[in-house]
């Protein structure tokens, strides 16, 4: 290279900062994507909610490659299930041909517009083929091989050699001995090997002033990190979420990745993206075939108006039964929550009051519960607000039980319970023994001089273990949950942290418990009892178990953030603090932790031993009324899943289930209001309830945590499993059968390539392959006087977002009007003065 | 409710498929038993294989039931697992080389319908033909074999054609155990033809257990089927030695440097296979044929609980035992080695047997420094105890079951250079990990690559 070209390269070549500016907005393409053992519900598309939806799902199937809609014969399915009306398709049909004038235009004699759509929609076979999964192109399955390797957290006994320079490096330290790396890169990627700089930022740097040309350079790196979203995803959780030691060691950032694919590009071994559109038969003489027409024998206007039917796009039907799904559920709900609205409270002092996660399972189990006496529940953050990481006894490091959107502020530590020292002591050793015994197997199964024996002496115990876990399923989990059972009893999260990890002051515990009663509007006239239930699930062999779990608690069990919270809620001088603030709670009132498996419907209370004798009538009252609940939800639930009470409960602990429980499947609404007000209706799981007292928050504080906090982490998971159902091999990780466990984080399919992201098909879809989810957008409702909810949007722009740009619906039911309210996409504030009719278009 | 249309049938065979294996196992071991004894019209060595089939089949079928519920073809994938599994069976009890040869090839050719299994997936069908194209090479080698056996004893029937192997010229007979050979290795998936096992990962779960344990265990009872020939060939048990050898050692490599825990799961496949092979050379026949049941149950048990392998960890360091230790194990059962091959005269079986006492006494080692309270440590040496008790057991029932070991192959001297070879190894794995060394970057990528599918064509993306 001559100095004058080195000169002109210097003059345009970008530095380092702008670099890595472009990076940063460049890896906003894909979501942070978690490890599984903590899954996180991540909305795919997170990049793009500063669009309209439409228009992002759009966009972004041109990046990824991916289906914007459900195919046409599943959404069919979905019409016959009845969970779309007739009419709310027939509405949003004509909606989207522009009118009732422009649906009615005349075709033939007795054949509009509307019936052509309607016909394309719902009785003429679609055109598209089954479908087909293709291989990874080469170069993408060079750098997920790559990537592979170097994230491996400890799966390889082996690790990949220089991870301690970086993925970018360690990778060009390895290329030069790979094969694969010479048949796709050639002579010219030997060569670069050599020249590149070592720094990644140059390196993007260098190779965008070579390949971008007149291309915009942050297109460019855009669509490189979406060719793999999963490990890009990866990389982000890395960079932004992880904690420092689990990453120690191998450090990688997005321009790790990105210099990678530069490295790639410069040796002009990229591939072309995705393309190929899908077959297009004649669909115009489907239709005129359909209707018995002759498409020459048609006036030129009716010609016209039967082709626009035509060329509409698969994808956009697909988005027409959308709405009409979206539709069928608000007109169905809305009226009904109005309603209920106008007549108001009607109640009695309760027995015993439960706060429950706002988690869509848990609806259900609340309705039941109520039914069995006079119990009143409450939906709340399932971290009952406390923002703190656990360190479990004998384990190495924390888990973040707190939704993502917050940081941990206590380092929680799990000690001993006073009195159980001996016990504590022996599951302690049991633990130890048990974790040794599997590092000596590992070791075992690797070691030259063992592995032969190792496998010889294993096999009958392994012939025993397998007829055990395939034929006597639910013995295994009775001898577990006997372990958790006891590991419960003898260890409990510490308010008073010892040695590093600090405990809470007496400000912080007030604060905290006062956040139940400001945010739930649960009054101090509090029942005998309050227990505050967590959540979690129970599945074995089964790499989405974190999946079902608390998502407010980053993926694990609710339990230990309920007992924290009920612990503070009982200390006396919280108490006498909490008076101060104008909350008296009763005397007699005792704060319970418990713990709700929505696997088995089974609710678990801890401490029960602490419980004093007056209020032991009060406890047997509740554990007879909990397990009626479990029973009757267990028989709902069982249904759902195609299956007796009792093979759910078996599929609980068996090895072979991919699907223990339907999880959020199905969610659709968020409803923030008080708890009478959806009472008597059957929510049928579907929606997120948020307790809420619109005359306890007069300015909208309590609103404004609740719509910014816990709906957007429900608008998280419900993006999640839109998208994943609607293209189960971009958005989700494909069917469960054929994954592979890959780093000790995450799934990849088959032999290897990208990172698997979102939910696997079994989560989504029936065993008869109909969706049982339904992808449809959240419907969040709120009970507040209209102006304070304007008020509050306006204050975020999330809100702003969310709502503006259409990702989240929102309704507005006013409490003083009885009005409900619709906020349109793209307008400033709710639609002033429109009556309930405003809402069914 | 409005009744749905399905959109995938759902099979009735998932529930007829565990039932009859479970019945057929049991009809199995009551006929065994009931037929035992001297002029039984099968060998142990059948019983054994069949009844490691039938089972590692019953569980598998059983696990399917809930683990393929939401497949699209259900009925073609428990037909074609039925299916498979009779084949199997009809190869270990065949009588003539027809059976055994139509057999053979049609277990070939449903395990590739089986990795094939998602019919719209562009990988999986690569990775159903890459099985069938090894295959038609071993399977052409095999049928060659037969072939020649067969016109030797002008007959089909096997007793007559083992009878008749005497009669074989030297150079007739090498060529026949060597082609017999290729057909094992093929299966077995030794180096060169480990490819396709190592990238078969498109399989459902289930069915990759059943493949681990089952039918990769083929060329091993095909040899074990067929001793005299091998027997009477000597280069080719040095050759079925060399390449047991070198598929024990590589395919551990494998095995630590993969990050999945299928294709991980798959190297250690290919050594353990190599390592029955190689037994099969050196005439230890009771070793092999504990070593395919032992594996087979071992490696279905793995996989089926693959969906485990979760939790991020740290701390590599830490999980072999130290060089030192592995050093004093390694010398001391080179010494006892020594006096077994030199002082009594045992050859064959003598790997296995030492590699057996140096994992029970590393082991042990492990067990004492890691377990820190004495009560742990008990239960640890008890566990290793009763793992030594199942393994000293299962040896022995099959000692009874197929009595058998060949002439030795091998001076003392180059038994106890074998056993070094691992030993040294695995010295050399411990000290490595105790550096926190990794392997030479070129070695290192050509693990991490081995049986790698060839690259898609440019445009095949969706």
């Amino acid at each position: 290279m001559n100095m004058h070209a080195d000169i002109a390269l210097a003059e345009r070549m970008p530095t380092r900062t702008e670099v890595a500016g472009l990076v940063g907005l460049a890896s906003r393409t894909v979501a942070p994507l978690w490890p599984l053992e903590s899954a996180i519900a991540v909305n795919p598309l997170a990049g793009f909610e500063d669009m309209p939806f439409a228009r992002a799902v759009q966009i972004a199937a041109q990046r990824f490659g991916a289906r914007r809609s459900l195919p046409l014969p599943l959404w069919r399915a979905v019409l016959r299930t009845g969970r779309i009306e007739e009419r709310a398709l027939r509405d949003a049909a004509i909606r989207h041909l522009g009118g009732s004038l422009a649906a009615a235009a005349h075709i033939a004699p007795g054949v509009t517009a509307l019936d052509l759509l309607l016909a394309r929609m719902v009785q003429i076979a679609p055109e598209n083929a089954p479908e087909q999964v293709g291989a990874l192109p080469p170069d993408a399955a060079f750098i997920a091989k790559w990537c592979g390797a170097f994230f491996d957290h400890g799966a390889a006994a082996t690790p990949m050699p220089h991870r301690e320079l970086g993925l970018y490096r360690a990778v060009l330290a390895l290329a030069g001995h790979d094969p694969e790396y010479r048949a796709l890169a050639g002579k010219a990627g030997r060569d670069l090997l050599l020249q590149v700089p070592r720094d990644p930022l140059e390196a993007i740097a260098e190779g965008l002033v070579e390949i971008a040309g007149e291309a915009d350079e942050l297109e460019v790196l855009s669509s490189l990190v979406a060719r793999l979203p999963g490990w890009a995803g990866h990389i982000r959780w890395r960079c932004e979420h992880a904690d420092a030691e689990l990453v120690a060691g191998a450090p990688a950032t997005m321009a790790d990745l990105l210099a990678l694919w530069m490295l790639l590009a410069r040796a002009g071994a990229l591939c072309e993206g995705h393309g190929a559109a899908p077959l297009r038969e004649n669909v115009a003489d489907c239709l005129a075939g359909h209707f018995g027409l002759e498409l020459d024998a048609l006036a030129r206007g009716a010609l016209a108006r039967l082709q626009a039917v035509a060329n509409i796009e698969e994808d956009a039907l697909g988005a027409i039964f959308m709405a009409a799904a979206e539709w069928t559920y608000a007109n169905d709900l809305v009226p009904r929550l109005q309603g209920a609205s106008r007549l108001g409270r009607q109640g009695v002092q309760p027995d015993a009051q439960l706060v429950f996660c706002i988690d869509v399972r848990s609806e259900p189990f609340r309705r039941a519960l109520e039914a069995q006496g006079k119990f009143e529940t409450l939906g709340y953050a399932g971290f009952f607000g406390l923002p703190i990481a656990l360190h479990p006894f004998g384990g190495t490091r924390r888990s973040r039980l707190l939704p993502v959107l917050l940081s941990p502020q206590h380092d929680v530590a799990e000690t001993v319970v006073e009195g159980r020292e001996a016990e504590a002591g022996q599951l302690a050793e049991i633990q130890q023994r048990n974790a040794a015994g599997a590092q000596i197997f590992t070791a075992a199964k690797l070691s030259a001089g063992m592995a032969f024996a190792t496998a010889e002496a294993t096999g009958p115990v392994a012939a025993l273990a397998m007829m055990g876990r395939t034929l006597a399923p639910r013995l295994a989990t009775r001898a577990q949950s006997v372990l958790r059972k006891r590991r419960e009893q003898a260890f409990t999260p510490a308010l008073h942290g010892p040695g590093r990890h600090c405990g809470f002051s007496l400000e912080e515990k007030v604060g905290y418990a006062l956040a139940l009663f400001r945010l739930t509007g649960l009054g101090q006239d509090t029942a005998r009892l309050v227990v505050l239930a967590g959540h979690g699930g129970s599945a074995v062999n089964n790499p989405y178990a974190a999946a079902l779990d608390c998502g407010a608690c980053g993926g694990h069990g609710g339990g230990h953030n309920a007992r924290l919270l009920a612990a503070m809620l009982n200390d006396p001088a919280v108490r006498e603090a909490l008076a101060e603030h104008d909350v008296a709670i009763p005397q007699s009132t005792l704060f319970l932790a418990a713990e709700h498996d929505t696997t088995t419907d089974e609710v678990r209370i801890f401490d029960r031993d602490l419980v004093p004798e007056s209020h032991r009538e009060d406890l047997a009252r509740l554990d007879a009324g909990l397990a009626r609940a479990g029973q009757q939800n267990r028989v709902r639930r069982a249904g759902l899943l195609g299956r007796s009470p009792g093979e759910l409960l078996a599929g609980a602990g068996d090895w072979s289930e991919v699907r223990p429980e339907w999880g959020l499947a199905g969610n659709a609404g968020f409803i923030v209001g008080p708890r009478w007000l959806s009472q008597d209706i059957d929510l049928d799981g579907r929606a997120f309830l948020h307790s809420y007292d619109w005359r306890a928050d007069a300015d909208g504080t309590a609103l404004t945590t609740i719509l910014t906090a816990p709906m957007v982490v429900a608008q998280w998971i419900n993006c999640q499993y839109l998208f994943s159902t609607i293209d189960n091999q971009r958005y989700g990780s494909g069917d469960k059968v054929t994954q592979n466990l890959i780093g000790r984080i995450g799934v990849v399919q088959g032999n290897g390539g990208d990172l698997k992201v979102g939910l696997p098909r079994q989560s989504l879809f029936k065993d008869d392959g109909t969706p049982f989810h339904v992808p449809q957008r959240l419907l969040a409702i709120v009970h507040a006087p209209t102006d304070r909810v304007a008020r509050v949007v306006e204050a975020n722009d999330i809100l702003g977002r969310l709502f503006g740009n259409g990702w989240v619906q929102l309704v507005v039911i006013d409490p003083e009007t009885g009005r409900a309210s619709r906020w349109r996409e793209g307008e400033a504030v709710p639609g002033e003065g429109r009556d309930q009719h405003s809402l069914t278009c | 409710m409005q009744a749905v249309k399905t959109i995938y049938p759902v099979s009735r065979l998932a529930d007829l498929v565990p039932v009859l294996l479970w019945a057929g196992l049991a009809v199995l071991l009551a006929a065994a038993i009931a037929f035992s004894g001297p002029g039984s019209p099968i060998t142990g060595l059948q019983v054994m294989i069949c009844a490691l089939t039938l089972f590692v089949g019953a569980i598998v079928a059983s696990f399917s039931r809930r683990y393929m519920r939401a497949d699209s073809r259900q009925a073609p994938f428990f037909a074609t697992l039925a299916a498979l599994l009779a084949s199997v069976l009809a190869v270990v009890l065949a009588g003539n080389l027809p059976v055994l040869a139509i057999a053979w090839l049609a277990s070939g050719l449903l395990l590739a319908r089986l990795v094939g299994h998602a019919d719209g997936w562009a990988e999986a069908q690569a990775s159903a033909r890459r099985i069938r194209r090894t295959f038609l090479l071993g399977d052409g080698a095999l049928l060659l074999a037969l072939a020649l056996l067969g016109l030797n004893a002008q007959s089909t029937d096997i007793t007559r054609v083992l009878a008749a192997v005497p009669a074989l010229h030297a150079l007739e007979v090498t060529v026949i155990a060597l082609l017999m050979l290729v057909a094992a290795a093929a299966r077995c998936a030794l180096p060169p033809f480990s490819g396709w096992l190592l990238s078969s990962m498109t399989a459902p779960t289930p069915v990759s257990a059943l493949m681990h344990a089952g039918l990769v265990n083929a060329g091993g009872f095909l040899l074990l089927r067929f001793a005299p020939v091998l027997e009477a060939a000597p280069l080719a048990r040095y050759a079925a030695l060399a390449i047991g050898l070198l598929a024990a050692l590589w395919g551990l490599a494998i095995m630590a440097v993969r990050p999945d825990i299928k294709r991980s799961l798959a190297g250690s496949t290919v050594s353990q296979m190599g390592f029955m092979i190689m037994s099969c050379g050196l005439g230890a026949y009771t070793a092999a044929l504990w070593h395919i049941v032992a594996h087979g149950l071992f490696k279905a048990w793995l996989f089926l609980g693959a969906g485990s392998a979760l939790g991020m960890r740290d701390g590599r360091d830490t999980l072999m035992a130290g060089s030192r230790t592995v050093g004093l194990v390694a010398a001391l059962c080179l010494l006892a080695g020594s006096y077994l091959a030199f002082g009594t005269g045992m050859n064959g079986e003598l790997l296995p047997l030492m590699l057996a006492i140096a994992t029970a006494a590393a082991t042990l080692v492990m067990a004492v420094a890691r377990a820190s309270a004495l009560k742990a440590r008990l239960v640890l040496l008890a566990a290793v105890a009763a793992l030594l008790g199942f393994h000293v057991l299962g040896y022995a029932l099959v000692d009874i079951l197929q009595p058998g070991e060949a002439a030795p192959l091998l001076p003392p001297f180059a038994i106890l250079l074998l056993l070094a070879c691992f030993l040294a190894s695995w010295w050399w794995q411990a000290l490595r990990m105790e550096r926190g060394n990794s392997l030479p970057p070129a070695l290192y990528v050509r693990l991490l690559n081995a049986g790698a599918l060839a690259p898609a064509t440019v445009g095949e993306s969706r």
